[in-house]
């Protein structure tokens, strides 16, 4: 017969594996309506004021950054 | 000094194994899984190297990693913010799984494989770019890399040099000739990431007649940069391409749909367009670099017709593009920028061959055989490639399981279906019997590498079907199977030393049939990865049309006429 201990431990992962269930959408939902929809509402905005204007460049190449990865820096994720 | 490169969680996903230098190991995880571009984190994929390598997780000196996942996450959240409220089931299907797995990639190592030493991650593009100039056999070579989008990069230019890479220019999402292709791609009714080499089989048919609308999808300077117009596509919302893109093309093809004359056009104007940018960038890399070697990767480098074109019209003398040029060859990259350049170890492995899978012992191919019920026989080589050329040059489809694996998209003579391409109708045998192709698609040959000048204008040799001459003039006639209709023919020449028993069939089949060339296409039916074990071929041999199969030195034929 399962020790009380152990009776809890299993109550208590399957309350964490429910919640987590219910928690991440909804956190996520959260998320996706309150934090990336008024960046979206912002970065409209700011699209409108500051259009992409024509450019008389003589090319598009950019410099390259970030691609000489050392010992250190191949340690980041970023 | 082991090094283990891994490329997932995109598509494709990938690892392989660089071991004192030589990569003794590399393989698709899809090959395991029996996934078509399985893109999970390489679990099985892993083990096969590991076990190639006769080494365990803890012999490991470094894992490296081919993309920086922060840089990816932080597009890929613009990409939900970009196309809000649009993104948000995107956004909530694929959250749990960057916050679960791919934003802690070191700890669900540590979890699912029992590793916990280093674990290093460099930029996609750099990654591309390793594994173009790394196993490549010039000493220095301009790079060129261009996919759909890696973290922010579509297309980098560089050098390499001794163990060295120098990346200095970069090109950036949105802006992105993969990208592209593969709008036009969707819009042609075929899938992304999958039906790329489909518009450009289908270009061959067409003519490019929609230069005009191409022009102004994207601004292309003198150099080959580019910025693509930002209302002609919706990379954003999943449809890749916008409402505006619609009126300059017109509707856009439902999968499965007929195939008209429009779309073999925009499929040629878009292959012609894609030449023109190429062939821009690399005029004005080898001007910048002075080098005659050129190394291309990414998706991109897979159009193996832009790919002949560049070392027809530009000064260019040699080009390398590995056999995986898409992100599975990422985890080579990664390999050997692991041991070359964060090691600081000199170069010293040229990859002239594909062969980095698995391979099955004869008794494995046995207990495979007798599982079936079936019976073979087995013959010495010298039989087997006269047997085998005689069943090809009576028409029979065959299936050729030999050794290793092949690395990367194409079957190079380890796991191939192979077909005679003096008859004018095998392609359609070959589609109505096993492949069940789209009609239009052409298949690739291969050809001795001493005789492929008699059919075929190479300005280099093609080891791995990665460039698409010309014909030569009659070549129509004596191997129609294997020519184009625009007059090409994608091609792999065959050496002596780097497959002796392809080689040796193919020989064969020269003194029967007066041609030493075989039709060459992938061993697997649509939709499924191709075959990687003996019990994967005896699938596809007995689930379809197919009439014979060679398994290592065991020969199976199916009774009945051809």
């Amino acid at each position: 017969m399962a020790s009380f201990k152990e009776t809890m431990v299993k109550f208590a992962r399957a309350v964490f594996v429910r919640a987590q269930k219910v928690l991440l959408p909804a956190c996520l939902f959260c998320a996706y309506f309150l934090g990336i929809g008024p960046m979206a509402a912002v970065s409209r905005l700011a699209r409108l004021l500051r259009r992409r204007a024509p450019e008389n460049a003589v090319t598009f190449w950019k410099p390259a950054a970030g691609y000489e990865a050392d010992e250190a820096e191949s340690l980041e994720q970023s | 000094m082991n090094i283990l490169g891994i490329s997932c969680y995109y598509h494709d996903s990938a690892a392989c194994l660089v071991k004192d230098g030589r990569v003794v190991a590399a393989a698709q995880e899809e090959r395991f899984s029996r996934r078509k571009n399985d893109p999970d984190l390489p679990l099985s994929a892993l083990n096969y190297c590991l076990q190639a390598g006769d080494i365990t997780m803890d012999a490991l000196d470094r894992v490296v990693f081919y993309e920086k996942p922060f840089l990816k996450f932080s597009r890929v959240l613009l990409g939900h913010v970009q196309a809000w409220p649009r993104s948000f089931g995107s956004f909530m299907s694929s959250m749990p799984l960057w916050l679960g797995e791919r934003l802690t990639l070191p700890l669900t190592l540590k979890e699912k494989t029992g590793y916990s030493g280093r674990t290093h991650f460099i930029k996609h593009h750099l990654s591309h770019a390793a594994a173009a100039f790394l196993p490549s056999p010039f000493e220095e070579a301009a790079i060129l890399t261009a996919d759909g989008v890696g973290e922010w990069a579509t297309t980098t230019r560089g050098r390499g040099a001794g163990s060295g890479i120098t990346i200095d220019g970069e090109i950036s999402f949105p802006d992105s000739l993969g990208l592209l292709y593969t709008a036009v791609t969707v819009f042609l009714g075929f899938e992304a990431n999958e039906g790329e080499g489909k518009v450009m089989g289908l270009a061959s048919c067409g003519q490019p007649s929609f230069m005009k609308e191409f022009s102004r999808l994207a601004e292309v300077k003198d150099d080959g940069s580019y910025r693509l117009d930002p209302g002609m596509f919706d990379f954003y919302g999943g449809r890749m391409y916008s409402p505006a893109f619609t009126r300059l093309f017109g509707e856009p093809r439902k999968p499965g749909g007929e195939l008209t004359d429009r779309h073999r056009d925009i499929a040629a104007s878009l292959q012609k367009f894609t030449e023109d940018v190429l062939l821009r960038l690399a005029r004005d890399l080898h001007a910048r670099t002075g080098s005659r070697n050129l190394c291309l990767a990414g998706g991109v480098a897979l159009n193996c017709v832009t790919n002949h074109k560049i070392l027809e019209e530009t000064p260019f003398r040699a080009i390398f593009v590995q056999p995986a040029a898409g992100d599975a060859g990422g985890a080579l990259g990664a390999a050997c920028y692991g041991y070359n350049c964060l090691s600081g170890r000199p170069r010293g492995f040229v990859m002239d061959n594909a062969l980095l899978g698995p391979e099955y012992t004869e008794r494995q191919i046995e207990l495979a055989l007798a599982r079936e019920g079936l019976k073979a026989e087995k013959l010495p080589d010298e039989l087997l490639f006269k047997r085998t050329a005689a069943l090809l040059a009576a028409g029979k489809v065959t299936g050729w399981f030999q050794g290793r694996m092949e690395f990367g998209p194409r079957a190079l003579g380890a796991r191939s279906l192979l077909g005679d391409p003096r008859n004018p109708k095998m392609k359609d045998i070959l589609n109505s019997r096993v492949k069940h192709r789209e009609p239009f698609r052409p298949y690739a040959s291969a050809v001795t590498a001493e005789r492929a000048q008699e059919y075929f204008d190479l300005r280099a040799p093609s080891p791995f079907m990665l460039l698409a001459p010309r014909t030569r003039a009659g070549a129509a006639d004596r191997i129609p199977a294997s020519c184009h209709d625009d007059g090409t023919a994608r091609v792999q020449t065959v050496t002596k030393t780097a497959d002796p028993k392809l080689h040796g069939l193919l020989e064969a089949f020269g003194a029967a049939a007066g041609v030493p060339v075989l039709i060459n296409t992938s061993f697997n039916r649509r939709g499924e990865p191709v075959v990687c074990s003996p019990s994967d071929a005896l699938r596809v041999y007995l689930e379809t049309e197919m009439d014979a199969l060679v398994l290592g030195p065991f020969l199976l034929e199916k009774a009945g006429p051809a």
